[in-house]
């Protein structure tokens, strides 16, 4: 990686880890957000004290399904990343379209914002490849939110 | 009170690179969907109802330098002639260079997002109106 690709995002993640959302209210940690996912649901599953009944009166029952969870969340993130990462509509095509590396930061930036608001974030954007435009829609949504016209 | 209407359904679109008149802008966004608000109800007496409201609001959102360096005299007189146009079409422009950006762009993305949907935060609402569409 050059030092100018290693500079963007290294000030990405330093103004991510500053704004923080939802994270730096509650905790005032934010450096997680920067880390690998897995080493996230294996914390948020371990260590997260706002827990059922269970955790407190069952604790062995628990952990079982805690170590069960952690390889199904596990495998959701990297299958719902698979799709963001590559394929129509994906985040590779829509890096194409884009002018430049600000643009990038502004964008991604934007849909962080957008998701920590519980928006629906879609990302309408023209692809051009082999001289032929393609369109594609680049989204996050919850299951209980649609697509409106 | 009357919990038959639907659910928040609140989105944001970003659209890089859109066509708007004659301009080619960097970001167009679309804030839209429907909202629930809480208002007085109409008999007086101090009650409240809630409502669903629709949104739709859009901004423009334009990034200087590709190079983050800072623009000449005819650059900015163009970008500020183009902002006036921009407006004159009803839509806000919001402007950052790129210095500002490589600096501390969720800065500048949370105020636009703020600004966008008039919250800091997400709203509360009541249990009754959370769950599916």
């Amino acid at each position: 990686m050059s030092n100018d690709s290693k500079r963007l995002a290294h000030q990405f993640a330093s103004s991510l880890e500053r704004w923080g959302g939802w994270e730096s209210k509650s905790t005032g940690d934010t450096s997680h957000l920067t880390t690998d996912a897995s080493s996230y649901v294996t914390n948020a599953l371990s260590e997260d004290p706002l827990r059922t009944n269970r955790f407190e009166d069952r604790k062995d029952e628990w952990r079982q399904m805690v170590h069960l969870s952690r390889a199904f969340l596990n495998t959701c993130l990297i299958q719902q990343l698979d799709h963001w990462a590559s394929g129509p509509g994906s985040l590779d095509e829509l890096l194409d379209s884009l002018g430049s590396p600000i643009e990038a930061l502004m964008l991604f930036s934007l849909i962080l914002c957008g998701r920590e608001h519980g928006l629906g974030v879609s990302v309408p954007f023209v692809w051009t490849l082999r001289n032929e435009k393609a369109r594609g829609v680049f989204g996050f949504f919850d299951w209980c939110q649609t697509l409106e016209s | 009170m009357d919990f038959s209407i639907g659910a928040r359904r609140l989105n944001l679109e970003v659209r890089p690179q859109a066509q708007v008149g004659e301009h080619r802008v960097d970001f167009m966004l679309s804030y839209y969907g429907t909202d629930i608000v809480r208002s007085e109800t109409r008999q007086g007496g101090g009650g409240e109802e809630w409502q669903e409201v629709r949104v739709d609001k859009k901004m423009i959102v334009e990034c200087d330098g590709h190079d983050f360096h800072e623009k000449t005299k005819e650059q900015a007189r163009r970008d500020k002639e183009r902002d006036r146009n921009l407006q004159s079409l009803g839509f806000p422009v919001y402007r950052y260079t790129g210095s500002e950006l490589y600096a501390d762009v969720f800065r500048s993305a949370a105020e636009i997002v703020r600004d966008l949907t008039g919250n800091e935060f997400p709203k509360d609402e009541p249990d009754d109106k959370k769950g599916g569409a």
